[in-house]
């Protein structure tokens, strides 16, 4: 209970920031943790409100901060997240012709997980999410799921894992139909299941597309429409191949925080696996990354308790300078390691205070830097190993 | 409205909205009211003369619309269908989501395939309503009375074909309470039939032999029978009409030559409950025999001409074609004492102005003259007495068909196979991919192939081949779940598997039907001639679709395992 107030002011400070974009989804997310039919219904009024009397920023801001006062009244029963939802032993995939061979996994997903998945093209991302998804058979080893699904059919499991494929499949008839198509199957009937579609709706922007056909949807908005179906199943663990692909920067930070916000709501909190290319972006919502390199996993966060890595520094650096300049600058330090890959340079090097001497010594030999990132903590460095 | 409707179905029942159950149910009864009054609006006395079997009339161009009107909505209906494919998408919650889509194809299919009920029923409620029974029934009696007196067409003129020798039946047969013929009933082949006792038709049962009868010089045989189907192979069999016991006729045969007195046949004989209060054996008997008589001895014109006259006005009423003046016609019998077959044979009447018909004349004269009148239509060369019996007869007779409300049982067959069929396929297209789909097709006539080449090269008899094909058809159902279950296989021949399973369980009925039908095979024992097989549990179409239907149906859970399963 005394998380959801908490949440509760926690999206209040957003509006009192003026934050009003951010506040507002917040806003929809603290509803949906009520799971009550009235407050769907206010809830859309404000959105409709919001939409059509165009209110100042003060007005806004009173009546959300109203309406999330509102909300206090309801109690939200937290639901535990300590249990995993699944876990995979050793599980190895084998491609026919033995040209790639993933493995060998062993992963423990929990209730409010967000993993990250990454690794260059080819190396066995989508595989894996199609394994844990039990969309692909593998060839070694075991995935266990957790008690509540552990006893059911493959058919009635897979109501509960969702996959989103990067290219998703087309579909027919208006957007709003096909969201209530999908709601209407997955129990959500009557006059709940208009108030759970325009709620996703709202909540991912799709409000003002309600209308819109497959074909009148940009690539964005068709993921968006694909999370918001995925979100009506209510499923227990969610499988995202590339979401971020078709998405601009600003939706790609939006997509990937609301993701993790849903990923942890209180009252339906759900493990999400999503792969990717936007690294950074990624390992900001992340709770657990793994990185794939010729189908063999390195689970970022074990990697970086190991003391050698701990030790070491790895900056990524864009320069003006050329490469003599960049290794006279640094001639003082002890480098174990420069790499170009052409547009940037990757500086290893042990020290304890991390970038500060690197970038002492760069500023006292003039060099002018375009972009400095330090990726020690990310799996951008394990790219290069 | 429709979009309300529609609203409800989405928000309430996803497989109504997906089936467009309730839409496609709609315009199924939209169907059948639009049939129904088709029927009934193109239906007239014309239609009853001209149709041999009114039950069948809906097998004209009306069956032709029909089909391209089905064609039509199915299409557009299995466009919509596969638009909004759950399964495309996602995993559909439903307990029974195959089961239910299955019965919400197949129960609208039904309606709109159907077409041929409310047709027909609308053909029989307009016949019901331009036709009334008591009328008919004494209308009957005056066809009947004045039948015995008319040439019935031009190829009508030998007496065998409407007499034998009177007065016979003499004794009215009737059935029981426990419907089964009394002791008194009793059947007769006429001599010159005799010759199918000795070829496939009848089967001899009892241990006395046939006793021939003379009755006017005419050898007949009379015996209790009962029908039986007799197999001879897997493939072919054919009714029998099995002799139970011969009789010797214990009634009074009076010989007369052959003449219109002696007629026993009569035009139109009913044996529908609707007209059975009308008995035509009774009533001959009782009435018509010796009205004929009564008419021949005191050879009275007036009545005669009464009769004819009554007759005629009922063909009128009917637009029945007849070429009948009742007094010229009466004086011509009265002229030749009722001999009607001897005078239009003999050519001498042709030139007296009683023109036979052309068929007749052909019998007994190729002349050139007959040759070239032959070819003269009947308007411009008129047969006197002649009249379109047939159309007659057809009225009547459709009109028992339509009273009765008999139809045609090999289309309700019909279309329970067809609907059962468009619903399988449907449903297996709708549930797995489209590349396995295509390719079970070929795979299917392969196995079908190989089974051919198999049972030639057993060479081995029908019942073992039976045996042998359907073992194959079980194998291969097994084979669909086998691949389901197991994680061996890829999804993609799994498909295949399970698609060839599916076709197999048609064959399979088949297969168990034939086999059943087999052990319930027994012999029967002649003393007097060979043992003859005969089965106790017939092979029904109905019974081959019925277990077909029930394994189709037990079947569908593997689809949702082959959709879960993984690649």
């Amino acid at each position: 209970m005394q998380n959801f107030i908490e949440k509760i002011e926690e999206v209040k400070q957003h509006f009192v920031l003026k934050d009003f974009h951010l506040g507002f989804r917040r806003l929809i997310d603290c509803a949906f943790e009520t799971q009550n039919m009235p407050v769907f219904e206010q809830c859309i009024q404000l959105n409709e409100w919001k939409e059509t009397a165009q209110p100042t920023a003060h007005e806004l801001g009173v009546k959300c901060i109203q309406f999330l006062d509102s909300l206090k009244q309801y109690k939200v029963e937290p639901k535990s997240t300590s249990s995993f939802l699944v876990k995979t032993n050793d599980i190895e995939k084998i491609f026919s012709r033995g040209s790639f061979t993933l493995g060998r996994i062993n992963i423990e997903i929990n209730n409010g997980d967000v993993w990250g998945l990454v690794g260059e093209n080819g190396n066995g991302k989508t595989t894996l999410l199609r394994i844990l998804a039990k969309d692909l058979a593998h060839e070694k080893g075991s995935i266990e799921y957790n008690n509540q699904l552990n006893n059911l059919s493959n058919y009635d499991i897979r109501t509960q894992l969702t996959y989103i494929p990067q290219r998703t499949p087309k579909w027919f008839g208006g957007l709003k139909t096909n969201l209530k198509f999908t709601a209407t199957h997955y129990g959500i009937v009557g006059k709940q299941n208009e108030l759970w579609v325009m709620m996703m709706m709202i909540r991912f922007g799709l409000y003002q597309f309600r209308n819109h056909n497959w074909s009148e949807l940009s690539s964005g908005y068709k993921m968006r429409f694909e999370l918001a179906r995925t979100f009506l199943r209510k499923p227990k663990l969610l499988l995202l191949d590339e979401p971020l692909a078709n998405l601009d920067v600003l939706s790609q930070q939006i997509v990937l925080e609301d993701l993790k916000y849903m990923a942890k709501s209180i009252s339906q909190p759900l493990g999400i696996v999503l792969s990717s290319q936007q690294l950074f972006e990624v390992e900001k919502v992340s709770d657990k990354i793994i990185f794939l390199k010729n189908g063999k996993p390195t689970l970022l966060h074990e990697q970086l308790q190991k003391e050698e890595i701990k030790k070491s520094n790895v900056i990524e650096l864009e320069i003006e300078n050329n490469r003599d300049d960049l290794e006279k600058a640094l001639t003082s330090m002890l480098i174990s390691n420069i790499s170009f890959n052409g547009g940037q340079y990757i500086v290893e090097y042990e020290h304890t205070e991390g970038l500060k001497p690197l970038m002492q010594l760069l500023l006292t030999h003039n060099i002018r830097i375009k972009y400095v990132r330090d990726i020690s903590a990310s799996s951008r460095r394990l790219f290069n190993a | 409205m429709l979009k309300k409707i529609q609203q409800y179905f989405l928000e309430n029942k996803p497989l109504y909205y997906q089936s467009k159950f309730f839409e496609m149910m709609g315009i199924g009864i939209l169907l059948w009211v639009i049939s129904y009054c088709f029927g009934w609006l193109i239906t007239d006395i014309k239609t009853l003369q001209d149709n041999y079997n009114i039950s069948n009339y809906y097998f004209g161009s009306f069956a032709i619309v029909h089909v391209i009107i089905c064609i039509i909505i199915y299409v557009l209906w299995a466009f919509k269908f596969f638009q909004t494919n759950a399964l495309k998408h996602f995993y559909p919650l439903s307990k029974f989501y195959h089961h239910k889509l299955f019965l919400q194809i197949i129960v609208p299919a039904l309606f709109m395939i159907s077409l041929y009920y409310p047709f027909t029923t609308g053909v029989y409620g307009k016949v019901k309503f331009i036709l009334k029974n008591d009328e008919l029934v004494s209308e009957l009696k005056i066809l009947n009375k004045a039948y015995p007196f008319l040439v019935e067409s031009s190829a009508a003129y030998d007496v065998t074909n409407k007499t034998y020798p009177a007065p016979f039946p003499i004794a009215s047969f009737s059935k029981n309470n426990n419907n089964e013929w009394s002791n008194n009933g009793v059947y007769f082949k006429p001599n010159h039939i005799n010759g199918i006792f000795d070829t496939s038709n009848i089967l001899y049962n009892p241990n006395e032999c046939k006793q021939i009868v003379l009755v006017d010089n005419q050898e007949y045989i009379f015996y209790k029978s009962h029908d039986e189907t007799v197999k001879f192979d897997s493939c072919n069999s054919r009714n029998y009409e099995v002799i139970d016991s011969f009789i010797q006729p214990a009634h009074q045969l009076i010989k007369y030559n052959s003449s219109v007195a002696h007629f026993s046949q009569i035009l139109i004989q009913n044996n529908f409950d609707k007209l059975s209060n009308y008995d035509a054996e009774t009533y001959y008997i009782n009435d018509i025999a010796p009205n004929v008589h009564q008419i021949i001895n005191t050879k009275n014109k007036k009545a005669l001409v009464n009769i004819i006259d009554s007759f005629l006005n009922i063909c009128n009423k009917y637009e029945i074609k007849h070429r009948v003046s009742s007094d010229k016609y009466a004086d011509y019998l009265l002229a030749k004492d009722f001999k009607i077959v001897s005078a239009l044979s003999n050519s001498s009447e042709w030139n007296n102005g009683y023109s036979p018909a052309p068929a007749d004349v052909t019998v007994v004269d190729e002349s050139p003259m007959v040759t070239e009148s032959r070819e003269k239509s009947v308007e411009t060369n008129p047969t006197l007495g002649f009249v379109e019996f047939e159309s007659i007869r057809r009225i009547y007779s459709n009109y028992q068909t339509a009273e009765n409300n008999i139809y045609q049982f090999d289309v309700f067959l019909f279309c329970i196979a067809l609907a059962l069929i468009i619903a399988m396929v449907i449903l297996l297209a709708f549930s797995v991919e489209g590349v396995a789909t295509l390719i079970s097709i070929p795979a299917t006539g392969v196995v079908i192939l190989l089974c051919g080449l198999l049972a030639i090269l057993l060479h081995s008899n029908d019942s073992a081949m039976v045996w042998v094909l359907f073992i194959i058809a079980l194998i291969f159902i097994a084979l669909g779940y086998y691949y389901v279950t197991s994680s061996e296989f890829s999804k993609r021949y799994t498909s295949i598997m399970v698609l060839l399973g599916f076709y197999a369980i048609p064959f399979a009925a088949t297969f168990l039907c034939i086999i059943i039908h087999e052990f319930s095979k027994y012999s029967i024992h002649q003393p007097c001639d060979n043992n003859y097989t005969a089965y106790a549990h017939k092979l029904e179409p109905l019974h081959i679709i019925m277990l077909g239907l029930v394994g189709f149906l037990l079947y569908l859970p593997l689809l949702k395992k082959l959709k879960a399963k993984a690649e």
